[in-house]
């Protein structure tokens, strides 16, 4: 799914004052492409997100999906949140929650099991299909969370700083898993981080968000071979220059 | 250690209180030994006189329990959900709640008439707040991002709402409705005292007022189970629910349990 933002800006109304959270936002996510927007913490990149998902209105501009203008939760699209203890449902099994993703579409209910159960093995959770979220770890929860937007067969998906809560072992895992389902699915992913490194290795562009009311301060494309692998990718020297020429754009943004 | 004092405490009670009569230190014509009042529950009439009463009390209990229930759950969930219906309602309930429930009864009367029907209304009256508060104020509390995730997996709000609002608000309506059943055996009993040919709140009555203090205390004694066999009912069911749908009244980790 190719998707498209058009001068894109948000404002916030409080209660005597109008605050600007995001403007003149423009940028295409082409299909199959892995895109990261990378910003410091509190620039606004998880409301673009909730614009994109059809969450929020934006004020200005529009969003378009394969050409169409957004409205609305589009089918084919999927999110995953950086709180994945909150986006679970603790009366759910991890199969019931995996389900709950298909929950709108016609399909019959063997066929959903299916699916269900061929998503939750492809993140390695086949044996935990009974469990409830609340008897997972960190990791295992937010794997559900990824099962159940790939059991969707979402051609799109929106993440929302999905790994920022779980652990560096955990967090390297489930790169890998991502990385490994995005290859395989051929989804298009926008995925939101605050880590320049975990950015440059998923990504083959990463946009960097800055300022206030945010705009986009630059675009880096990554050429890194793929498949990428952690320790091989983050030692190349190409790795070492995107590096600082993000950390020169997350400055200029913070300076503007 | 601790749990095993606290199973032994009332027996300890009655113990002290049938040697503080026997002793003389307490007149026994106010407050009767328990052994007098135990008597009084094995004689064979006033025995099963007080279980026929409190079968009385405990129908009344229900009926207040299940029509109060019942209301406070539905304008609990159409107040949580929908703003506007309750900021429109909320100036009427919050002068109709704290009527005192037994402040109702002459107006009861005046509708319904002296009968069940009126213990159970005003049973009901008391019971529906507590449920009202905690279903609103828990569906208030539904995690907004699992309303987003329903939104993102194309539900429609009505669907959302029976698939995640319902399920996520269950925990806090079940402590309401606890809550509401300990107050339905109250006011039911006041009712009965007030109004009422029949149930432990007349016994008690009646039997004070006609110098039968071991059958009236034998009376308050029964309120007390009364209302004991309704808390753990509930608490049964609860565990029987607890059991077959781990996680659907509120997650409770045990030992080893725990990620």
């Amino acid at each position: 799914m190719r998707l498209q933002a058009q001068d894109l800006g948000m404002d916030y109304r409080r209660t005597n004052a109008t605050v600007a959270v995001l403007d003149n936002i423009s940028f295409t996510l082409a299909d199959g492409e892995f895109l990261s927007l990378l910003g410091p913490s509190g620039a606004g990149k998880t409301t673009l997100l909730r614009c994109l998902a059809g969450l929020e209105q934006p004020t200005r501009g529009v969003a378009r999906i394969d050409g169409r203008p957004l409205c609305g939760a589009t089918p084919g699209m999927a999110m995953v949140f950086q709180d994945y203890a909150a986006t679970l449902f603790p009366w759910r099994t991890v199969l019931g929650n995996v389900l709950f993703g298909l929950e709108c579409r016609n399909m019959p209910g063997s066929e959903r099991k299916d699916r269900a159960r061929a998503a939750l093995a492809d993140v390695g959770l086949a044996d935990f299909t009974a469990h409830h979220p609340w008897e997972l770890s960190g990791g295992m929860q937010q794997r559900v969370a990824l099962a159940r937007a790939v059991a969707s067969g979402a051609r799109l998906l929106l993440m929302d700083e999905p790994f920022a809560s779980v652990d560096a072992l955990t967090r390297i895992e489930l790169e890998d898993l991502l990385l490994r389902l995005w290859s395989e699915r051929g989804a298009s992913v926008l995925f939101v981080t605050h880590d320049v490194d975990e950015a440059i290795y998923l990504s083959d562009r990463v946009l960097v968000l800055g300022g206030s009311p945010a705009r986009i301060v630059g675009a880096v494309s990554v050429s890194l071979a793929r498949p990428r692998e952690q320790l091989r990718t983050r030692g190349e020297s190409a790795f070492a220059t995107l590096r600082s020429e993000l950390f020169s754009l997350l400055n200029k943004g913070t300076a503007v | 250690m601790i749990a095993q004092v606290g199973r032994l405490f009332p027996l300890g009670l009655l113990l002290v209180w049938e040697s503080l009569c026997r002793l003389g230190v307490i007149d026994a014509r106010f407050v009767p030994a328990p052994s007098a009042i135990l008597a009084c529950l094995v004689t064979p009439g006033s025995a099963g006189d007080l279980l026929d009463q409190m079968g009385h009390t405990l129908l009344r209990t229900l009926g207040g329990f299940v029509l109060g229930g019942a209301a406070g759950l539905g304008l609990g969930l159409t107040c949580g959900v929908c703003r506007r219906f309750d900021k429109a309602l909320l100036p009427l309930l919050e002068i109709l709640r704290p009527i005192p429930s037994v402040a109702i009864i002459p107006v009861a009367i005046l509708f319904l008439g002296l009968g069940n029907g009126m213990n159970v209304a005003v049973a009901a009256f008391a019971c529906a707040w507590p449920v009202f508060v905690a279903v609103r104020d828990a569906v208030r509390a539904v995690d907004p991002l699992l309303c987003d995730t329903a939104r993102i997996c194309g539900l429609t709000q009505g669907r959302a709402f029976r698939l995640v609002v319902l399920p996520a608000s269950l925990p806090g309506a079940v402590t309401g409705l606890h809550t509401a059943l300990g107050i339905a055996v109250a006011v039911a009993i006041s009712s009965e005292m007030v109004a009422s040919s029949d149930g432990l709140g007349h016994l008690a009555i009646t039997a004070s007022f006609s110098h039968r203090e071991p059958l009236a205390w034998a009376a308050v004694l029964a309120m007390g189970l009364a209302g004991g066999i309704c808390s753990l009912v509930f608490s049964f069911l609860r565990r029987l629910v607890e059991r077959s749908r781990p996680g659907l009244l509120g997650v409770q980790y045990r030992k080893g349990k725990r990620p």
